[in-house]
């Protein structure tokens, strides 16, 4: 029987050093083809960590990351996997403040070997799908903090990646850049295409298909909305 | 490899015109650096060239054989000048001491000579001098004494007149013949010094066995270096050997790590940002490669053409070999620091990635 895409982590524990506490307790969490998952839960109850443990930019202290099914990869090849597979929306900017929109929009086309010219203009169109277009040759650091989410969600978009991982995207976005924001995340996201998103606002998580509670590391709910 | 060449070059030329301040402000500290160590070079090469002018011009590269009494062939000496190496060469035999019969109170030394002599002593002097019965070449010193004049005529006590054909100045290379009048004579007899003047690099193999072409088997003559080799404490070699610049690339390089470390820090972020979209960290190498080597580029272009133009507005010469000394100092500097600046950056792309992506 051929297994499905998907992307799943199993019993997986993760502490930042020996003297410190466990960051996730036990987690496991599988993540569909095309789904949008909510990951809320407190500060500190181990959502970012979560994050970056699904897409491959920290290696749990316990517990395996299985992607379709396969065991965990080596280093070289979690490179690649994460140009090929993921893309980052990030708490807070995180950007390159001196380059243009559609700079910031082509980073991750020209990452997985496209061809600047090509690049360019996917990355347009990308902006077009956030409602940037008209913004793309403007230097970031004179955009707005929402428009500059806006540009990382494109930038995520651009790539028609399997996964998009969003750390607090709207956090400090006020409520009507945040609809846009995630209005373009979730609701203009490629086909096919999952979004895990780690939030406290539950107007962001409403957006969702599921929601997973994190408390002190574990996952307390998981919840699929009507 | 995902990214292309052509991508990441263009990525690396857009960080630097992106962040103009801050690659300027680079620009400005390397081409300073490269320009400085350039800089000294060409002040050590022009201070060794100086030095070496006034070595030559003192008489550095002269030697005089001699013997007891006059035994040194004339003939022989003015031989040597058709030797390779042999600038000029040429006898002096004392005839005594003499007076004017104007001024008969006063005594001066008289000598015979050929042209060639005089060449040594003077090196403005023209080696086409004739001597002839009739006529004198006086040093500055005897001239101002008695008042003569190149054209005039003097009679020493005793003898008919004869015309001043040339007054020499020999304050450089032979002070003490500045009150001497000279007969300049063909190149026959004995004389009781040889004069050599050497070339630079005929002048130590050349005193070591001149001496031999005046051995005739009774007596060896001997030859020594008109200066004492104490006389002029620098020596350009060692000084060169020794110049502090020699390690103006390293520091060049060190200078370069430590401005990398602190760049670095602060792109932590764009570091992070560049890793989470999938570029690998040899990549990453490769893009901050490129990016040093378009400042590096423009600071070794700024440093070696603001050197250039400062050594020329203080009317130093431009000699070949000062520039070449120059361009290999900084160019090895500024390679040492394409490969030096990105280190930090490179090490900080180590570091975990989800980390770095809070650090803002």
């Amino acid at each position: 029987m051929p297994l499905s895409r998907c992307l799943e982590v199993r019993d997986v524990s993760h502490r930042y050093r020996h003297d410190q506490p466990l960051v996730l307790n036990g987690v496991s969490l599988r993540i569909e083809e095309g789904v949008a998952v909510a990951l809320m839960g407190p500060s500190g109850s181990g959502k970012t960590t979560l994050l970056s443990i699904l897409g491959m930019l920290t290696i749990p202290t316990a517990g395996t990351v299985l992607l379709d099914g396969q065991p965990p990869l080596r280093a070289r090849g979690r490179t690649r996997l994460r140009a090929e597979l993921f893309s980052w929306v990030f708490q807070g900017v995180n950007v390159l403040p001196r380059r243009s929109a559609v700079d910031n929009a082509a980073l991750g086309l020209l990452a997985r070997g496209m061809r600047y010219s090509q690049s360019m203009g996917t990355a347009l169109a990308a902006l077009e799908v956030v409602g940037l277009h008209g913004l793309a040759d403007r230097r970031i650091d004179t955009l707005s903090g929402g428009e500059v989410q806006r540009v990382c969600i494109a930038r995520a978009l651009a790539t028609r990646p399997r996964y998009i991982l969003a750390d607090e995207p709207t956090g400090q976005l006020d409520r009507a850049n945040t609809a846009v924001a995630i209005d373009a995340l979730v609701g203009r996201r490629p086909r096919g295409t999952a979004v895990v998103i780690a939030t406290h606002d539950p107007f962001v998580a409403g957006h969702c298909d599921v929601v997973v509670q994190l408390v002190d590391g574990t996952p307390t709910v998981d919840s699929r909305l009507p | 490899m995902n990214w292309q060449l052509s991508g990441l070059f263009r990525e690396a030329w857009s960080n630097v015109y992106a962040n103009a301040p801050r690659s300027l402000a680079l620009v400005a500290v390397f081409a300073a650096a490269i320009g400085s160590v350039a800089f000294l070079e060409l002040q050590q090469t022009n201070g060794a060239r100086s030095f070496e002018l006034q070595y030559r011009a003192a008489g550095g590269y002269v030697a005089i054989v001699s013997g007891q009494g006059p035994i040194i062939s004339m003939a022989t000496c003015a031989a040597l000048n058709g030797r390779a190496g042999v600038v000029a060469a040429g006898g002096i035999r004392v005839t005594g001491t003499k007076a004017s019969a104007t001024s008969p109170g006063t005594l001066f030394q008289s000598a015979s000579v050929t042209s060639a002599t005089l060449r040594v002593w003077d090196p403005g002097v023209s080696v086409d001098i004739v001597g002839s019965a009739n006529s004198f070449v006086a040093g500055v010193g005897l001239a101002k004494e008695l008042g003569l004049r190149r054209g005039g005529y003097l009679a020493p006590a005793g003898e008919p007149p004869a015309v001043v054909a040339a007054i020499v100045e020999l304050s450089a290379r032979n002070g003490t013949a500045q009150r001497w009048l000279f007969s300049v004579a063909p190149p026959v007899g004995k004389a009781d010094e040889c004069w050599i003047e050497f070339t630079k690099d005929s002048f130590e193999p050349g005193l070591a066995s001149v001496a031999a072409a005046f051995a005739d088997g009774s007596q060896d003559p001997i030859a020594r270096p008109y200066l004492r080799r104490d006389q002029f404490t620098r020596n350009p070699k060692t000084e060169f050997a020794e110049r502090p610049q020699r390690f103006g690339w390293l520091a060049v390089g060190c200078i370069a790590l430590a401005i990398g470390a602190l760049v670095a820090w602060f792109r932590k972020a764009e570091i992070a940002l560049y890793l989470a979209v999938g570029t690998s960290r040899v990549e990453l190498a490769m893009l901050f490669y490129l990016e040093a080597m378009l400042t590096m580029a423009a600071a070794w272009l700024v440093g070696m053409l603001w050197t250039f133009a400062l050594e020329r507005v203080f009317h130093h010469p431009l000699p070949r070999d000062g520039v070449l000394l120059a361009l290999r100092s900084a160019s090895s500097g500024t390679l040492l620091a394409i490969l030096a600046a990105p280190l930090a950056s490179y090490l900080l792309a180590r570091s975990n990635v989800a980390a770095m992506l809070k650090d803002r």
